[in-house]
């Protein structure tokens, strides 16, 4: 285990330095550069002194050679090219929280009602509770969830004043915003959390299990929900990633000082250094996920630990 | 019965497997909740005390006005960036040598501020600022070295700062930015700590509504240095000497600040709070304005004015910017160093429609370069040089047939239908260019093609003449025709057209350095109609900034050329 996992490690560091190569250069491939994007009064002079303060002027592979250096030894991102004398390091650190505690609630949310309506629809497979919720299911992967946002922000807040309309000063705004955002994964984890119980439901032991006079209670506890629950792990490691850039419609709706806003904004302004840092730590943090997904995964479910065991011994 | 039993039973569960699942890699998870859970209990007790204070408050109006930032500013270190927010958060904090004041009826006068008085010499070009006891809200005394300071950096090349343009009418200040002189030769000049001396290169009649300006407020060297290049990213790294110090800033989400009781003149400001939230959205905006959120809400659309106009508790303001929306064409395109094909498509355009359709009344038609709202030497532009524009469209009735003469002369096909121009757009302007379309080839018969860009592609194949005709607006940094004129003078690379004209760049010299009231006048009147007559640029609107405001919020000011202020605002 210990090797896979340092293995697996080695890979992701691998990809995120591909990722991190193929951001740079494609960044900067995208026609109009920072100094376009600024001002359109600056004169030609100050233009050319801007140019060489970010050093623009130099080739591009010395501009790449002196980011990695830069991010290898320093661990420094460099400074945002719009949001001047604001390092991108700091930028991250002060809102890829707020934007994972939206994210986290929502997954929560998502995680929840997704498991619980899923059973709830397999357990009534093929009457109205089950159809309510598949309907559920459809409006949530086909509405997208910024329409759904507008929805709560005109009714809960401005219609009926339930709901703080935009900020981010404590629970009650963070509400609207992560159900919005939870929606389309309830809908999601739902629709598995029904195929797989009923998949469950229909193996032999179940039936052993139920015709030996086991309660329904205990039933899906011990099995039902444990053998189903798996695949929804797997679905998890990438959704979390997903949280941090996925949400920047819903941040802007609700203007929440989170990392969406700048991941979109940071490309329309040619803002390269932002563009690279989030691109990182986006890709790490997918990466992340998956790679704890993975390892979870392995001590969740035995099969797989055996088949690792087998390939190592194969080795 | 019992199946539903069964199934909260299972929803019970499904939480108690999930929690036991997370034990192992959910140390994150945890955290964050306790967090969330922090935050609530915060906010509640927050929330608490805001209502007491409130209670407390109800038989006098809490002096606390929230209002709305469109966007997050860039920075608050005003030598580095020139975005409009920024600025209007540091006018809030830091107050120049002058100051502007607009009364009920929107007229503007300078009125003492750092500066207690100022003299200049007869002919304008040196003036001598007296200051006044004031300090920064830290303690230190505001000195005349303050501004000297302030404006030899704007000025100095390693800053290479965006805003150095606002302030070339200092002496040597253009050569000092193109670093053919040192930055001490700049005529700017603390003669003791109370006595500031600024040279001029030219007299420039908005010199001192300039002096209030943002690109002319006090730094304080000390605090700049001691926080390099991060002087201005929070609301700990910059000091204020104005009506309202800032307390916290919230990036992305808001701005607040409290009455400066240090302030000179602090006994005017009645506000003891002031907040700016941020909200890029205009639908979120107005929400939070409907649910009193915020008092005061600045308004684009035209759905959003039908629909707020309608509620007789808020206040509408239009405010006449002084910003032009124009078409341009590039020269070098053979069909347009075509004086006549150019004035067809000036002439085929009616600026009416365009503000009551396309606008929906949210613009001005402009017949002119220089928009209403701005003056030569006291008098207003308009009134004085006429509508160019309407001159040449009464002229030429007929622009089909004028521009079928302009394609005879170029030798080209004389059937429009043969010709197909490149409309080069900024991806956010769909509407207003599809427009132009529909009107280029319904009036003129040529077909346009819409070739929709992002701003930074716009800006780049603009100032590498890389398009065919483009539109966009531009708005003056002071009150001087010439701030909007010096764009088609040769040389200027701002909007480049590829047009150059020996008679303008000489009326436009002349005006600029003259004191004679009437020349100035005559001269800029004679080069905006040289430069519309012969449409090397087309505008069509003026634009206007509508707002709405709670009834009981009084004396909001909107400078023209400055940002708004809320020093003499209060709740009633």
């Amino acid at each position: 285990m210990g090797k896979y996992i340092l293995k697996r490690i080695l890979y992701a560091v691998i990809a995120l330095f591909v990722v991190s190569t193929i951001a740079f250069f494609a960044v900067r491939m995208i026609p109009g550069n920072p100094i376009e994007a600024m001002t359109e009064k600056l004169p030609d002079e100050i233009r050319q002194q801007v140019f060489e303060q970010y050093g623009f002027d130099k080739p591009i592979m010395e501009q790449y050679k002196l980011f990695f250096k830069e991010l290898f030894t320093e661990g420094d991102l460099g400074e945002s090219l719009k949001y001047r004398g604001r390092k991108v390091t700091d930028t991250i650190a002060s809102y890829a929280p707020v934007s994972g505690l939206l994210g986290a609630e929502a997954i929560a949310i998502g995680v929840i009602s997704g498991i619980i309506l899923g059973i709830v629809a397999a357990l009534n497979r093929g009457k109205w509770l089950d159809y309510l919720v598949m309907f559920i299911a459809v409006v949530g992967i086909a509405v997208p969830n910024f329409v759904l946002a507008s929805c709560f922000q005109y009714f809960l807040t401005i219609r009926f004043h339930l709901f703080p309309t935009t900020g981010w000063e404590g629970f009650s705004y963070t509400v609207l915003p992560a159900l919005a955002l939870s929606f389309n994964s309830t809908a999601k984890y739902a629709r598995y959390m029904r195929a797989n119980c009923l998949d469950v439901l229909n193996q032999d032991y179940i039936i052993t299990a139920k015709s030996k006079g086991m309660s329904k209670f205990r039933l899906i506890r011990k099995h039902v929900l444990k053998n189903s629950i798996l695949p929804i792990i797997t679905l998890l490691g990438p959704q979390i990633a997903l949280m941090f850039g996925g949400a920047f419609v819903i941040e802007r709706i609700f203007a929440i000082p989170g990392l969406g806003s700048y991941f979109v904004s940071s490309v329309t302004d040619r803002d390269y250094t932002m563009v690279m840092g989030q691109t990182i730590f986006i890709a790490a943090l997918y990466i992340l996920s998956v790679l704890i997904v993975d390892i979870l995964y392995g001590f969740i479910d035995p099969r797989i630990r055996i088949s690792q065991r087998g390939g190592r011994d194969g080795n | 019965m019992k199946k539903k039993v069964a199934v909260l039973l299972a929803m019970a569960m499904a939480a108690g497997v999930l929690s036991g699942c997370g034990g192992s890699g959910g140390k994150e998870t945890t955290a964050a909740a306790t967090e969330a859970a922090d935050a609530k209990e915060t906010t509640a007790a927050e929330k608490e005390t805001a209502k007491e204070t409130e209670k407390a408050d109800e038989g006098e109006k809490k002096q606390a006005l929230s209002v709305s930032l469109d966007a997050e500013p860039d920075s608050l270190d005003l030598a580095k960036v020139s975005d409009m927010y920024s600025t209007t958060v540091v006018s809030q904090m830091i107050e120049g040598l002058t100051a502007i004041r607009v009364d009920e009826n929107g007229a503007e006068t300078v009125e003492p501020g750092m500066a207690e008085s100022w003299e200049s010499s007869e002919d304008q070009m040196t003036w001598t600022f007296h200051l006044r006891d004031a300090k920064w809200e830290d303690g230190v005394d505001v000195k005349a070295g303050d501004f000297e300071y302030a404006i030899k950096r704007i000025l100095n090349p390693e800053t290479a700062s965006p805003i150095s343009g606002n302030i070339l009418f200092i002496k040597n200040a253009e050569e000092a930015v193109a670093g053919s002189v040192g930055i001490d030769e700049v005529g700017v000049k603390a003669l003791d700590d109370k006595t500031l001396e600024i040279q001029l290169a030219y007299p420039a009649p908005y010199f001192l509504s300039s002096c209030a300006g943002s690109s002319m407020l006090p730094m304080r060297q000390d605090i700049v240095e001691a926080n390099g290049d991060s002087y201005g990213t929070e609301a700990d790294k910059i000091v204020g000497n104005g009506p309202f110090s800032l307390k916290e800033w919230v990036h992305n989400s808001k701005i607040s600040y409290v009455k400066n009781p240090s302030y000179w003149n602090a006994d005017a400001v009645k506000l003891e709070e002031l907040t700016m939230k941020i909200i890029n959205e205009e639908t979120a905006r107005i929400g939070e304005f409907e649910n009193g959120g915020i008092d005061v809400v600045p308004v684009s659309t035209a759905e959003w004015v039908e629909k707020l106009d309608q509620n007789k508790d808020y206040v509408k303001k239009v405010v006449s910017l002084p910003r032009t929306e124009y078409l341009f064409f590039n020269q070098e395109v053979e069909l347009f160093s075509n004086e006549k094909v150019r004035q067809a498509f000036s002439i085929a355009l009616n600026r009416e429609e365009i503000a009551s359709e396309v606008y929906q009344g949210m613009q001005e038609p402009a017949y002119g370069w220089i928009p209403n709202s701005m003056q030569v030497d006291g008098v207003n532009f308009r009134e004085m040089a006429g509508e160019p524009i309407q001159e040449l469209i009464e002229e030429n009735p007929d622009p089909k047939a004028l521009l079928i003469e302009g394609l005879k002369e170029l030798g080209m096909s004389e059937d429009p239908s043969q010709v197909t121009v490149q409309l080069m757009s900024r991806n956010t302007s769909q509407d207003i260019a599809e427009y132009f379309q529909y009107t280029f080839n319904t009036v003129l018969g040529v077909n346009v093609e819409i070739d929709p860009v992002e701003w930074p592609v716009f800006q780049e194949r603009n100032r590498g003449l890389d398009y065919e005709m483009g539109f966009k607006s531009y708005g003056a940094d002071f009150d001087d025709p010439y701030s909007m004129m010096q764009l088609w003078m040769t040389g200027v690379k701002t909007v480049p057209t590829g047009w150059s004209n020996e008679e303008y760049d000489r009326l436009m010299t002349e005006a600029s350095q003259s004191l004679d009231k009437e020349l100035r006048a005559k001269d800029y009147k004679e080069a905006e109609a040289l430069v519309l007559r012969t449409a090397t640029i087309c505008p069509y609107a003026y634009s206007t900034d509508i707002s709405y405001s709670k009834n009981y919020v009084k004396n909001i000011m909107e400078p023209v050329f400055s940002s708004t202020l809320y020093k003499y605002s209060y709740i009633e």
